[in-house]
């Protein structure tokens, strides 16, 4: 399904070069759920990207279902980006100017139209059926996030590059997030990559990697996570 | 759901923004429209009043040359005599093809049941080339000594009235086209033979009104022959007879159109500064616009959107608001003339007439046109960029 | 650079040379000249002894044209308008518009005046019976000299930037024919007695092929003033006369022996004047002040602002049959010292 090959993405600041993914080779095969940790600043976030195709990278390849993203056209890349993937972003990605329910039905604009009904359906699956009619200034922060999560779903994608999907959740909304994504991995066989902090996530998942200064590592199965690397929980999001 | 309804929900976003630049656009749009529809009518009301006037050289008494240019172009009716041999004298001139005398009164209350305050034309309808091409219906036969042609404006009077004119009794026979201009439709039109008659029957009465009427005319019109100037016939005729002066109508024409399209190509060019300020006004702000909307394009794209879903989204709004923006200004604009029509008709001293469905409508399309253009051409280079920019750069910019 | 330096030494050679031969044997002349100027008066010169005098008209004109009988003076102005001046009395009448910008003129075969315009290149004809404008036709861009073949049926007609000459004929007023490089940028030109050489004043207003303005004979890279002269049988230029200064019309003794060239701008002197040539020799034998002359005597000054304050002629008449100034003329010089 994803045949990443010696990825390479480096970004000058000034003189300074830094370099975000480094040589990352990595293979996921259909309805695989792999989870990707790492310290802050470890490039998880670029090599999402790249393996998106928003980004190009300086050396290596990318494969999505056989095909090498940088040699189609830049319009057939956005197709397959509308069609096959979609994005979790870990921060706020909803725009503004449209309320819950156009969010959520934002990737049909460019593409296939999914009715509006399975746009609802997946936002009560999200809980926030009731807040279709809402603009994202009147959400919270993890609600913003699951109007997020619903988005992903609505153009039924073959890969989810979900980036810290539950960054702002409780651990309840967490574990339901999670379900959510098991569910549609089992029945669809859609394939996930999940960058995470949250060892819940990461054990639950098929493999786990993790990522050091831009360099690629696995973890054995079902091996134990540093609780360290999950990020201090904030004030009202506590448990 | 698409890119224009997206489009229309960023401009109402920010919904002061966008009537600020709305504003600057229908300022443009309306003013364009305004003057530029003063120009078409300046320009079809000379060109009618010369067509309508049908000769190419008026022949006037020397010391009336003031007055009856007025006539020509204010449409002020006036009298004016000279001697009726001079237009025997000007069909002799080199170059001259067709001569047509013509004699103004004003007509008065002479008897009881006469009307009053007419400002009538004698013409000769066996040589008259100006006034009978213009009548709504031909006549059936040539008009006779007791018939008469109304002007439009005349409207008490139709084909089968009949009115009273020093005594004399005059049924109208035809009626003319509508041209604008006070003088011809406001004229009723008899043969100069008919004179005669209502000379003779004043003269009958207590008060002589006219003196001499007979052998007098009021201008002479001339067409002249394909293979000379009309300006060459004029000093001709000037040279040859003494005491007239030959008014070439393009020269009237002319003058007056580089008169007043002097002043309205300075406020054409205020137009062209002003536009090039919206342009610069909605380019700038779009390029802010843009900045701060990075991270949106940037997630569009994630979603699918292509490059040129990205440069449409931002033309469209642009489009938008400068559409909107020229139809209210031309709309603002047609409503300012319909007004102030009476006030620019003043102002303008010209027999000012709306332009002609055709034209009115082209030019309020070109000037909703250069709208459109000015707001697509200011969000060119922002559409560009922002078309270029990677998507996950757009979207790491807007954080 | 090298060619300029020639071209201005030769010029002054010229002058001074003329000069020198003017001083060794210089001819004398019994005539008055009638000169137009831009001051808005004509210049009167009595050839036989360089007094000069003036009838002031009011506008700055190129152009007068002294009757055949020279009792009337007429001239067309830089604005468009004509004036007749009774040369006996002084009288003047009114201003008559007539065109745009006028430059030459010339007394046609059938009496009539013929008047260029250099703003719309056509002719006025202005007739002097009944003092009006008669017909106007088109020549071509921006016209000055007119001269008419001794059988009368053929006008030469030059125009300044175009440098080149329309051949008309006189009866229909239709351009026939056109002499193309028949000078640099020609003004008035006059025929020379008993020849087919047209005497052309010439040059000193183009610069690299534009007009530089009025007057510069010695700027960089210019044409220098210069009579170029015109054959009419064959067409083509048969000799350049350079003069220096800048020439603006040419007229000649009967005999056609000496040419009369009206020089604005004579080098060195801040000066307009008539410089003689002797037609056969090419050669400056007399030169007449014509402005500084009688602007002196009078204290005279220019204004700045007109023609940058120095005085500018234009076109000459002379009537050889007059002998003395007409008294009517003012400001006579004879009997005055210069202040
Ligand atoms: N556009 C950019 N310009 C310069 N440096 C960049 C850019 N994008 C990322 N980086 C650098 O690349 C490195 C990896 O960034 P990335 O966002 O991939 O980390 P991450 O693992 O996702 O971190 P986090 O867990 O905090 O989200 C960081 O050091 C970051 O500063
Ligand atoms: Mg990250």
């Amino acid at each position: 399904m994803i045949a990443v090959n010696n990825l390479t993405k480096t970004y000058k600041i000034g003189k300074e070069t830094i370099e975000a993914v480094k040589g990352v080779s990595l293979a996921v095969s259909k309805a695989e759920m792999i989870a990707i940790v790492g310290h802050s600043g470890s490039g998880k976030t670029t090599l999402l990207s790249l393996i998106g195709g928003l980004t190009r990278p300086e050396h290596g390849t990318v494969a999505i279902g056989g095909t090498d993203i940088w040699s189609i056209s830049d319009n057939a890349l956005s197709e397959l980006r509308n069609k096959k993937m979609s994005f979790i972003f870990q921060f706020t990605s909803l725009i503004p100017t449209l309320n819950v329910l156009e969010n959520v039905l934002l990737p049909t604009l460019f593409g296939k139209g999914l009715s509006v009904d399975y746009a609802a359906s997946l936002l009560d699956k999200v809980g926030l059926g009731d807040r279709k009619g809402s603009y994202p200034y009147q959400l919270s922060g993890g609600q913003q996030r699951r109007v997020a999560i619903a988005r992903a779903f609505v153009n039924d994608p073959e890969i989810v590059l979900a980036d810290e999907p539950t960054g702002d959740l409780d651990e309840e909304t967490e574990a339901d997030m999670l379900s959510l994504f098991k569910s549609i991995n089992k029945e669809k066989g859609v394939t996930f990559i999940i960058v995470t902090h949250a060892s819940d996530i990461a054990r639950q998942c098929t493999k786990h990697y993790v990522m050091n200064k831009g360099i690629f590592g696995e973890k054995e199965e079902g091996g134990r996570l540093r609780p360290l690397l999950r990020p201090p929980l904030q004030g009202h999001q506590c448990p | 759901m698409n890119l224009a309804v997206l489009a229309g929900k960023n401009l109402r976003r920010k919904l002061f923004r966008t009537i600020a630049l709305l504003l600057s656009v229908t300022v443009v749009a309306g003013t364009l429209f305004v003057v530029t529809t003063i120009m078409d009518s300046v320009e079809t009301s000379l060109q009618k009043s010369t067509k309508r006037l049908g000769a190419d050289i008026m022949v006037v008494p020397a010391e009336s040359e003031g007055v009856a240019r007025m006539t020509l172009l204010a449409g002020k009716p006036s009298t004016f005599y000279m001697d009726k041999d001079i237009e025997d004298k000007v069909a002799k001139i080199k170059g001259v093809k067709k001569v047509a005398g013509q004699l103004f009164i004003k007509s008065s209350h002479y008897r009881c049941c006469d009307t009053g305050d007419l400002f009538i034309v004698g013409f000769e309808p066996d040589r008259d080339f100006t006034i009978t091409p213009w009548l709504v219906q031909g006549l059936k036969k040539p008009l006779g000594r007791d018939e008469a042609i109304m002007g439009r404006a005349i409207s008490a009077y139709t084909p089968g009235v009949t009115a009273a004119l020093y005594g004399k009794l005059f049924s109208i026979v035809g009626m003319l086209e509508q041209t604008g201009m006070e003088f011809i439709d406001k004229a009723m039109y008899v043969t100069i033979d008919s004179f005669k008659d209502m000379v003779a029957k004043t003269d009958k009465g207590d008060v002589r009104i006219f003196d001499n009427l007979n052998n007098k005319i009021s201008t002479v019109l001339v067409q002249v022959s394909e293979e000379y100037a009309p300006r060459r016939v004029a000093i001709f005729i000037e040279h040859d007879i003494p005491n007239v002066k030959a008014i070439v109508s393009e020269d009237v024409i002319a003058a007056v159109r580089k008169q007043l399209f002097a002043l309205l190509k300075s406020i054409l060019y205020i137009i062209g500064v002003l536009w090039f300020m919206s342009v610069m006004l909605i380019g700038v702000v779009f390029s802010m616009i843009v900045n701060e909307r990075q991270r949106e394009f940037g997630i569009l794209r994630a979603v699918g959107a292509k490059r040129k879903d990205i440069f449409s989204l931002l033309i469209y709004e642009a489009s938008f608001l400068s559409l909107s923006g020229g139809v209210i200004g031309v709309a603002l604009g047609g409503l300012g003339l319909f007004i102030f029509q009476e006030k620019i008709k003043a102002l303008l001293s010209v027999p000012y007439m709306w332009p002609s469905p055709m034209d009115f409508v082209v030019l309020a399309l070109v000037c909703i046109l250069i709208s459109l253009l000015t707001g697509c051409i200011a969000a060119l280079q922002p559409a560009l960029r922002s078309m270029r920019m990677e998507p996950y750069a757009q979207i790491r910019g807007g954080e | 650079m090298k060619r300029r330096l020639f071209i201005v030494a030769l010029a002054l050679t010229l002058v001074m040379g003329g000069a020198f031969f003017a001083y060794a044997a210089e001819p004398s002349f019994s005539g008055i000249a009638y000169i137009q100027g831009h001051g808005g008066h004509i210049a009167v010169v009595d050839l036989a002894t360089g007094d000069v005098a003036r009838y002031a008209h009011g506008k700055p004109s190129d152009t007068v044209q002294l009757s055949k009988d020279g009792k009337t003076m007429y001239v067309f102005s830089l604005d468009g308008f004509a004036k007749e001046i009774d040369v006996a009395s002084g009288k003047q009448t009114e201003w008559m518009k007539l065109g745009k910008k006028h430059c030459g003129s010339a007394i046609a075969p059938d009496g009539m005046i013929w008047v260029s315009d250099m703003d719309d290149g056509n002719v006025y004809v202005y007739d002097p019976k009944t003092h009006k404008l008669a017909d106007s036709f088109p020549v071509s861009k921006s016209i000055c000299g007119i001269n008419f073949s001794k059988d009368g049926k053929t006008a030469y007609i030059s125009d300044m930037p175009g440098g080149f000459v329309s051949i008309l004929d006189v009866k229909t007023k239709k351009v026939t024919g056109q002499i193309k490089d028949a000078g640099a940028f020609i003004h008035r030109a006059r025929f020379r007695p008993g020849t087919t050489e047209l005497w052309q004043s010439d040059g000193a207003e183009l610069k690299n092929g534009e007009p530089i303005g009025v007057g510069y004979a010695d700027s960089d890279g210019a044409v220098p003033g210069a009579v170029t002269i015109l054959d009419t049988t064959s067409n083509k230029v048969i000799d350049r006369v350079i003069i220096g200064g800048n020439p603006h019309d040419v007229d000649f003794s009967k005999d056609g022996k000496y040419a009369f060239v009206s020089v604005r701008q004579i080098p060195e002197q801040d000066d307009s004047a008539i410089v003689v040539l002797d037609t056969t020799t090419k050669r400056v034998v007399k030169e007449y002040s014509a402005c500084k002359k009688c602007h002196a005597a009078m204290s005279l000054t220019i204004p700045k602002t007109a023609d940058e304050g120095r005085p500018f002629l234009c076109a000459i008449d002379v009537n050889w049959d007059q002998k003395k100034i007409p008294a009517s003329a003012e400001m006579n010089t004879s009997g005055k010292k210069p202040k």
